[in-house]
């Protein structure tokens, strides 16, 4: 009997494999990626490298991130998976199965779709594990080693989030099971989806909640509530899409098909009235598809400013070769002329010249971080090579006391120059970069699985229409006309939604990029451009995934 | 005058793998004048629906030629085909083969849409179809919201709207109830009597009688054709059984 069960689920899994192989595909990415993470987190050659902890801290954060995401969205796959089956068991069922026959048969497909994924997935996930520590090292600046990570703690805590996933998605699909309803499915057919509703209120409602997501993103002045905002920001905007995308789709289809003019064309007429008919399903998983684009736009936009603007940051944070910051001075010429001596002497030792020694005011940025009263900087400029003003900066040596440098009326709080520094940049900036890629590299990978299963669900809905469009007397190309119209309606949506949250999202990205010293034309600039290379990317998936789609509805 | 010219037709259907051929047809030869009605009948998997298929440019024969007002249809390009079909030709089919997501009034009036029709000349050509056919008050309805006749009708509607030369019916009372076939049965000889060409597949030896000449298939060939003249339909109701149990007891004509 048990071979039996066996049979059977490995026989629907082949049977559903245009559904199940991206799943398990993506699943797989998704351990592999979450193996990753948890490998360099916990690695400890990295841990002992100049920065390495503050990277390790950015990873932990952003293994969190990930390992609630990946929960919520392959939770959500499943679910949608489970449901369109609802028919094939309905049809076990009439047949003469009983449900804890059911039950053990999806018990195996689950478990075997999970067991695959996550074994190919520790597997992939240790071969690139190389590759990401390599990338980890190069970000950091260090010499590029080879290295492959079998980590048993890693594995076991990757275990331990899909196990627990697994769980919950099986208990999920029995509920599903349990509320198959044979007398509705044996009915469904017939029923075809009703024309929804126009819901006004939905759609105020959602607009409503954009402009206060949107309003709180461009009206936040403090750099640290940034943050907080961003998320609350985010919730209204998600809420707000939701309930716009909902609602306006169906509005702005009626609008089109009260256009008589307009509706009563090839073009329109059975695109507008068939993606009439599913909004009310479709509305959802478009509104995914548009939050999720943000967050990779976001993600990316973000990273990529870190990545351009790490060099004008580490000048901006060390506008000079050495900064010497004191406070409490009462007398500053004095002091600079003090600092200036030893400077030069320094640089006299190394065998470079003085060019420039000058009093500066605080950035904005150091003067909210500064928490001692009265700080000033004093800016040295030499010349010479890197390597030599760092030698020189070693040398610079400034009389302390108690710990901190003082002399005469002045404390000198600190002495840093870039090369010093920037090995800290790095590792913050890096660690940012870093997170950013691989966040971002898994909602693409959501997106993109998002995507094709709209398509494929939607050829298999519109193959019968186009079957009776054919005999009635349209041909292939006003055919591909036809479904061309609907798909970009349906897929352009999302992206054009997306590119405006983000514009919308940019003032408060500036703000936190500007923690990091980064400014607003690299933070603008790099935002475009991964708006367009995003667009680029997104049009390559939908016209892969639109093939998929002509082939389905095409087949006789 | 003569309006379809089947001549020799054959039809073999290769399949993809295995490479087993199947003969649906393997000579058919008729012509069909303007303004009759003739029913096709046969065993099933004697070629009816291949028949109509080819007739309808939705397939090509292997041999042979179909001449339509002397024009020959052949080979038709995918695209002059469908146009073709969409002008020329109106369909009813057994499933109805009407769209969930248009209303009663816009799935009639879809060949006008593709064909580019302007909006007022649709909806000028609507109203006495639709009234006809007595659907009048369905036209805002969906398909899902009225019975099987309704639809059917609907069907017939939306073949009609283009005035074509020939409505080609493959079992068209195949899913509906004996009262509905009958109200559809006398719809045909109704726009059969204003004229219309009607050319109908069917099981049914009821559907048949209401013909003015049926046809039968067998082995993929006319084996058959009885003309009613001026026969009642009873009569011709007997002689149609007749022939019937002819080929099922493999009888010489
Ligand atoms: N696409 C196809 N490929 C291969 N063989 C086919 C195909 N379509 C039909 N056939 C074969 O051609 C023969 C005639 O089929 P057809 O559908 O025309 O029969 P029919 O007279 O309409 O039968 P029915 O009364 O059951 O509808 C059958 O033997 C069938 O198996
Ligand atoms: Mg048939």
């Amino acid at each position: 009997m048990k071979a039996l069960y066996k049979k059977l689920a490995i026989q629907n899994l082949t049977k559903n494999r245009t559904v199940y192989i991206p799943y398990i595909m993506a699943q797989t990415l998704m351990v592999a990626l979450f193996y990753d993470l948890l490998f360099l987190e916990g690695n400890k050659k990295i841990l002992y490298l100049p920065g390495g902890e503050t990277i390790q801290q950015t990873l932990a954060y952003g293994g969190l991130l990930m390992g609630v995401f990946v929960m919520i969205f392959l939770f959500y796959v499943n679910s949608v998976l489970i449901k369109q089956r609802k028919k094939e068991f309905g049809l076990y069922r009439v047949l003469g199965m009983e449900h804890r026959h059911l039950k053990k048969v999806i018990f195996y497909e689950t478990s075997i779709a999970n067991a695959v994924s996550f074994v190919l997935g520790i597997i992939s996930g240790i071969v690139f594990s190389g590759l990401m520590y390599m990338i980890l090292l190069k970000i950091l600046g260090e010499k590029a080693a080879l290295a492959f990570g079998i980590s048993g703690e890693a594995i076991w805590y990757t275990l331990l989030q899909f196990g627990f996933l697994f769980l919950v998605v099986l208990l999920y699909n029995y509920r599903q099971l349990k509320k198959v309803n044979l007398r509705e499915l044996l009915q469904e057919h017939a029923q075809g989806d009703r024309e929804p509703k126009t819901k006004k209120g939905l759609m105020i409602f959602g607009i409503i909640c954009l402009i206060i997501g949107y309003g709180i993103a461009l009206v936040v002045r403090n750099i640290f509530a940034s943050l907080i905002w961003f998320f609350v920001a985010a919730i209204f905007v998600i809420i707000g899409t939701y309930a716009l995308f909902t609602a306006g789709s169906i509005i702005f289809l009626k609008k089109i098909k009260e256009d008589k003019e307009k509706y009563y064309t090839p073009r329109y007429f059975t695109a507008v009235s068939g993606l009439l008919h599913r909004m009310k399903r479709n509305a959802a998983g478009l509104a995914g598809i548009c939050i999720l684009s943000t967050m990779i736009l976001v993600t990316c936009a973000m990273s990529v400013s870190v990545f351009f603007g790490q060099q004008h940051a580490i000048r901006t944070i060390f506008p000079s070769d050495i900064i010497v910051t004191m406070s409490g001075t009462s007398d500053p010429q004095q002091d600079i002329e003090y600092i200036k001596g030893q400077a030069e002497k320094a640089a006299q030792q190394t065998g470079i010249s003085v060019k420039e020694v000058k009093l500066s005011d605080l950035s904005e940025v150091e003067k909210s971080m500064t928490l001692v009263e009265g700080t000033q900087n004093v800016q040295i400029e030499l010349s010479g090579s890197d390597e030599e003003k760092y030698e020189c900066s070693t040398r610079l040596e400034l009389n302390t006391e108690d710990g901190s440098y003082t002399y005469q009326s002045a404390h000198f709080i600190s002495k840093q120059s870039p090369q010093e520094g920037a090995q800290s940049i790095r590792a913050t900036y890096g660690g940012f970069l870093f997170l950013g890629i691989f966040l971002g590299a898994m909602f693409m990978v959501a997106t993109v699985l998002m995507i094709y299963y709209k398509q494929i669900s939607e050829g298999y809905e519109d193959r019968q229409r186009y079957v009776i469009m054919k005999k009635v007397g349209m041909n292939d190309e006003e055919v591909r006309e036809s479904i061309q119209t609907q798909v970009l309606l349906v897929f352009f949506l999302p992206l054009v939604m997306a590119a405006v949250h983000i514009l919308a999202a940019l003032k408060i990205m500036v703000q936190i990029c500007g923690i990091l010293s980064i400014g607003f034309g690299t933070v603008f600039l790099c935002t475009i451009g991964t708006v367009l290379v995003f667009s680029l990317i997104y049009k390559g998936v939908y016209k892969q995934t639109a093939k998929v789609y002509y082939t389905i509805v095409d087949q006789q | 005058m003569e309006l379809l010219k089947v001549e020799q037709v054959k039809k073999i259907y290769t399949t993809k793998l295995g490479g087993s051929n199947v003969q649906a047809l393997s000579d058919i030869t008729f012509s069909i004048d303007r303004g009759e009605y003739v029913a096709i009948m046969g065993e099933s998997g004697s070629g009816k629906t291949t028949l109509l298929n080819i007739l309808a440019t939705l397939d090509q024969p292997t041999k042979g030629k179909i001449l339509l007002e002397g024009k020959e249809l052949g080979r038709l390009s995918e695209k002059k085909a469908a146009k073709f079909r969409r002008e020329q030709l109106g369909f009813v089919f057994q499933d109805f083969n009407l769209l969930d997501t248009l209303s009663v009034k816009d799935n009639i009036l879809l060949p006008l849409v593709l064909s580019g029709y302007p909006q007022n000349e649709m909806m000028k050509r609507i109203k006495p179809i639709a009234a006809r056919l007595h659907i009048s008050d369905l036209l805002e309805k969906y398909p899902y919201e009225i019975s099987g006749g309704q639809k059917q009708r609907t069907a017939v509607a939306r073949g009609l709207i283009m005035n074509p030369k020939l409505i080609l019916a493959d079992e068209p009372t195949g899913a509906l109830d004996s009262h509905a076939a009958l109200q559809l049965l006398d719809i045909f000889a109704e726009i059969n009597r204003d004229g219309q060409t009607v050319l109908m597949v069917t099981h049914s030896t009821e559907a048949a009688s209401h013909a003015k000449r049926v046809l039968f298939i067998k082995d993929g060939m006319v084996y058959h054709q009885l003309y009613r003249g001026e026969r009642s339909r009873e009569e011709m109701y007997q002689m149609i059984t007749n022939v019937l149990t002819a080929i099922a007891t493999g009888g010489e004509r």
